[in-house]
């Protein structure tokens, strides 16, 4: 159903996007350096990027 | 015109956050906040968009923003600014599920549909951080951010021409299961990539370069290459959509991998135009796949809908 595929992916968007706030929160409350967080949420980003081409098999 | 938005709420907000005098952990405190009510917003927008239709979800919209952008110049303490999230976040869901839908019922190929978004839309994106970025090397913030509020609260309004789309009533409840979830794991991976690409991309050239308009000239750089490249394309994707997503993921994730590589504005520019490259093919390859997706739910749902009465 449309309205349940919309739901369940905003929902796992929300997700994702909590994952990595989290995990720069965490990163921020132990002091690391913004720069070194940053880098480790970008390159995090670019391996996420890398399982999208999954969207042919759903 | 909702590019050119998007573009903004990409390169300005967390920094206009920021520049209200709040630190980086509020700031992720506000963004964290912001996704998790997003979940219960994607509901009401749900259940609002089956009986109000496309139209009038955009002028809710557009009057969430204006609440959002009216309310943020006064907001100097963190519950005031998770406070004002909530508009926002009702703004988003309000314009991005009609949006989708949108799109997913076009019934040209879903490679044209997403190509030719690409192209229109991309054109009004490398606008949106060239004006921007000007505007931040001559004007006051102040300026900058009624410019911004001003795009946001019109985008919606862009797509109120889609009044004569009739939306049907879905009808089922939404079950959700750990198996639909492992699914549909994907979208996990794209939240993160979205928090990557727009919240820590422009904050992590913030922080090297302590100058909102190098933001905006970078994000101008790689708009500019896939401005250029979206024209072409379009000729090039005739074949096909697998190979097409294949190619460009390829390209998409080691692009983006050079991101940390940005220390000087050299490497920030080169960088950026290797992202133009990537994001363009993959963009449009990875929407293709997407509203057909959903094309398909949409097309069930109404056979479904049929078949009952």
């Amino acid at each position: 159903m449309p309205t349940e595929f919309l739901f369940i992916r905003e929902l796992l968007l929300s997700l994702g996007r909590i994952i990595a706030l989290s995990l720069f929160g965490i990163l921020m409350y132990f002091k690391v350096d913004p720069i070194l967080a940053l880098t480790v949420l970008l390159i995090l980003g670019s391996i996420s990027a890398y399982y999208l081409k999954e969207i042919r098999d759903i | 015109m909702r590019s050119f938005v998007l573009s903004l709420i990409g390169i300005f907000v967390p920094i206009f956050v920021l520049k209200q005098g709040f630190s980086i952990l509020e700031l992720i405190y506000f963004y964290t906040f912001y996704y998790s009510f997003n979940v219960l917003t994607v509901i009401i927008s749900l259940k609002l968009f089956e009986k109000l239709g496309y139209p009038k979800m955009f002028v809710l919209s557009s009057f969430f923003y204006f609440l959002f952008f009216s309310l943020f110049p006064n907001v100097h303490s963190l519950p005031e600014l998770m406070g004002i999230g909530i508009f926002c976040s009702l703004a988003v869901s309000f314009f991005w599920i009609p949006f989708n839908i949108l799109f997913a019922k076009a019934k040209e190929d879903k490679l044209k549909v997403a190509c030719k978004q690409n192209v229109t839309g991309i054109i009004a994106t490398a606008l949106a951080p060239l004006v921007g970025g000007i505007l931040a090397t001559m004007l006051p913030n102040y300026i900058l951010f009624y410019f911004s509020a001003f795009t946001f609260i019109l985008a919606p309004l862009a797509l109120f021409k889609h009044e004569r789309i009739k939306h049907r009533r879905d009808g089922k409840k939404i079950s959700i299961t750990l198996e639909k979830i492992k699914r549909y794991r994907i979208f996990v991976y794209e939240g993160f990539l979205k928090i990557s690409t727009f919240i820590a991309w422009p904050l992590f050239i913030y922080f090297l370069f302590s100058s909102i308009s190098v933001v905006g000239l970078v994000k101008t750089l790689t708009n500019l290459v896939i401005v250029i490249l979206s024209v072409k394309i379009v000729h090039w994707v005739k074949g096909s959509k697998e190979r097409l997503l294949d190619f460009s993921n390829k390209l998409y994730s080691s692009t983006l991998f050079l991101r940390p590589l940005a220390f000087t504005y050299f490497l920030a520019f080169t960088v950026s135009l290797l992202i133009g490259f990537g994001t363009t093919i993959f963009n449009i390859a990875y929407n293709a796949f997407f509203y057909e997706k959903l094309s398909k739910k949409c097309r069930l749902s109404f056979f479904l809908l049929g078949s009952s009465f």
